[in-house]
């Protein structure tokens, strides 16, 4: 992860001190924490939400219609 | 009609007055105006107040009712707007040294709505950081203090919007929420914030990089339930400059006000909320579920799954989304962001991307498992905010002592203090919040009424229910002393 802190930097022109570097690789290693309980989970059959909202399914009058 | 106050007045009182051209537009928005002259000096809540233009809407309304065209319930209504809302010909910074020249030369749709509704823009108000927080504890523009104590935060992000309509420095507001944004600062402030479904306000307009594609959202802050729904009318529908806005019709939402919520089901969610929950906040939660069954609605306990992947999901999804939008500032001003949310950016930018699309396949389990609840109620009720607002020194230092043990502002799932609202914006349901109670130091407490998609005449009718039995909307700040 500090390699691509690095590369990043770079690639950015950010001159981001050593000190700034080990925050975001510390910070960036708790959100990693945070982020690998969302691949403890069976997800199988699942599809993904993705822009699913314009008429959802569930709505008062879709319900009524049942 | 010189005994008009300001403090207690209403959107919905003041339609027959303006109506029946007892009160010009001109001398209310003048009222209003003196009313930010003497209390936005201390409490910073509007960033930009545009008198002038002001006034000369509120001149160009009275002729319009000279000549017979009233153009609804918002006409001649005073307003403020979040400033990551773009408006034609002023200055709109969201919060950011990035933009703090940038003046747009086009309305987002939400104002331009507002303005064909008759509404007079005071001006925009003041916001964290390209909304990225829940302080509005602002590096750039100041701090937004809280009318009901001027030592503490207003909330955030939409702070500014939330404090102008307590402070009745306008009679309502218009924010965006991509995590609680409208909710948290609504709480704190003890005002009406509403989010409604997720499509059913356009985004057209909004500032690129100050919310989610799929998790933002934008609505109303307003006195009254009464109120909330009359912007709501004005501001919903189909929007085509904005592909995710939706086409389900809008609904008669005052028509919704003051029917019976007798026999209504309301959902209490298990788990999930008591974590955050301080004993003020809880007190006054089960006080007001003890009152929606006193109006006769039935409670029914709710287990909803995968609760406890929903902080995960919102982080992986509105930071990645959010830091898609930033590169051109990340590569020429990256500086100019504060340091806190320019390390925030790097590290969305290390998220991959295989993790956001898992986010959105689990995304997909709580949005099921919270749209099958509805199955078996009508609302859900739920706390808007853990505990009330913080003192500025509190969120300087990074935590607060509440009921005796530490509580951090941060933690490894985000901000803390929109733990409460993050479930409604992953799963875009429309969510409310309104004041259900005050601590013994008389700081507001939020309740948040939550809906089936698209089903905000509900919340409408609980949430006016509640409000009439409860009266809480009734308190003011004291502002003077």
């Amino acid at each position: 992860m500090e390699e691509q802190v690095y590369r990043l930097s770079a690639q950015y022109g950010w001159n981001l001190s050593e000190d700034e570097i080990h925050r975001i690789v510390a910070e960036a290693a708790v959100q990693e924490k945070v982020l690998e309980r969302l691949k403890q989970i069976d997800l199988a059959q699942t599809r993904p939400v993705m822009g699913v909202f314009k008429a959802h399914r569930s709505s008062p009058g879709n319900r009524r219609r049942k | 009609m010189t005994a008009l106050d300001l403090e207690r007045a209403t959107i919905a009182e003041l339609v027959p007055v303006i109506k029946a051209k007892k009160l010009s537009v001109a001398d209310l928005t003048k009222r209003f105006l003196d009313r930010i002259d003497r209390y936005n000096p201390a409490l910073n809540a509007f960033q930009t107040v545009t008198a002038e233009d002001a006034l000369k809407q509120a001149r160009a309304l009275d002729r319009d009712l000279r000549a017979g065209n009233w153009r609804g319930p918002l006409h001649g209504i005073p307003f403020s707007i979040k400033d990551n809302l773009a408006t034609r010909g002023v200055r709109t910074t969201a919060g950011s040294k990035q933009l703090a020249n940038w003046i747009p030369d086009f309305d987002a749709t939400v104002v331009e709505k507002l303005k064909t509704a008759g509404a007079v823009i005071l001006g925009k108000t003041n916001m964290h950081e390209w909304a990225s927080g829940s302080t509005t504890i602002n590096p750039y523009y100041g701090t937004t203090l809280n009318p009901w104590d001027r030592n503490r935060i207003s909330g955030g992000s939409s702070g500014g919007s939330a404090a102008s309509v307590a402070a009745s420095l306008c009679l309502g507001s218009i924010g965006t929420d991509n995590a609680g944004s409208v909710r948290h600062p609504a709480s704190l402030c003890g005002v009406i914030g509403l989010k409604a479904t997720f499509g059913r306000v356009s985004r057209y307009g909004g500032v690129l990089g100050t919310g989610g594609f799929s998790t933002d959202h934008f609505g109303p802050f307003a006195k009254t339930v009464k109120d909330c729904a009359l912007m709501l009318k004005a501001i919903a529908g189909h929007d085509p400059k904005d592909p995710l806005s939706s086409r389900e019709p809008v609904a008669n939402y005052t028509g919704a006000i003051g029917k019976s919520v007798k026999g209504l089901r309301v959902g209490l969610i298990s788990g999930y909320f008591d974590e955050f929950m301080s004993e003020a906040v809880r007190g006054a939660f089960d006080a007001a579920v003890g009152q929606l069954k006193t109006l006769g609605m039935k409670v029914v306990k709710l287990d909803i799954p995968h609760t406890d992947l929903i902080a995960a999901v919102q982080l992986a999804t509105s930071r990645v989304e959010n830091v898609a939008t930033a590169h051109e500032y990340l590569k020429n001003s990256p500086r100019d962001y504060s340091a806190p949310l320019f390390y925030r950016h790097i590290k969305s930018l290390l998220i991959p991307a295989d993790v956001y699309v898992t986010a959105q396949r689990v995304r997909r389990l709580i949005c099921d498992s919270f749209e099958s609840a509805f199955d078996k109620v009508d609302v859900m009720v739920a706390p808007t905010v853990g505990s009330p607002a913080q003192t500025i020194d509190e969120c300087r230092q990074g935590f607060a002592i509440v009921d005796g043990r530490r509580v951090e502002m941060q933690d490894e799932r985000g901000t803390t203090g929109t733990l409460c609202t993050i479930p409604f914006n992953v799963t875009g349901l429309p969510a409310m919040s309104l004041c259900c109670g005050f601590t013994a130091g008389g700081l507001p407490i939020g309740m948040q009424i939550v809906g089936a998609p698209f089903d905000e005449a509900r919340l409408f009718q609980v949430g006016h229910a509640y409000e009439r039995a409860a009266e809480w909307h009734g308190k003011r700040p004291k502002l003077d002393g």
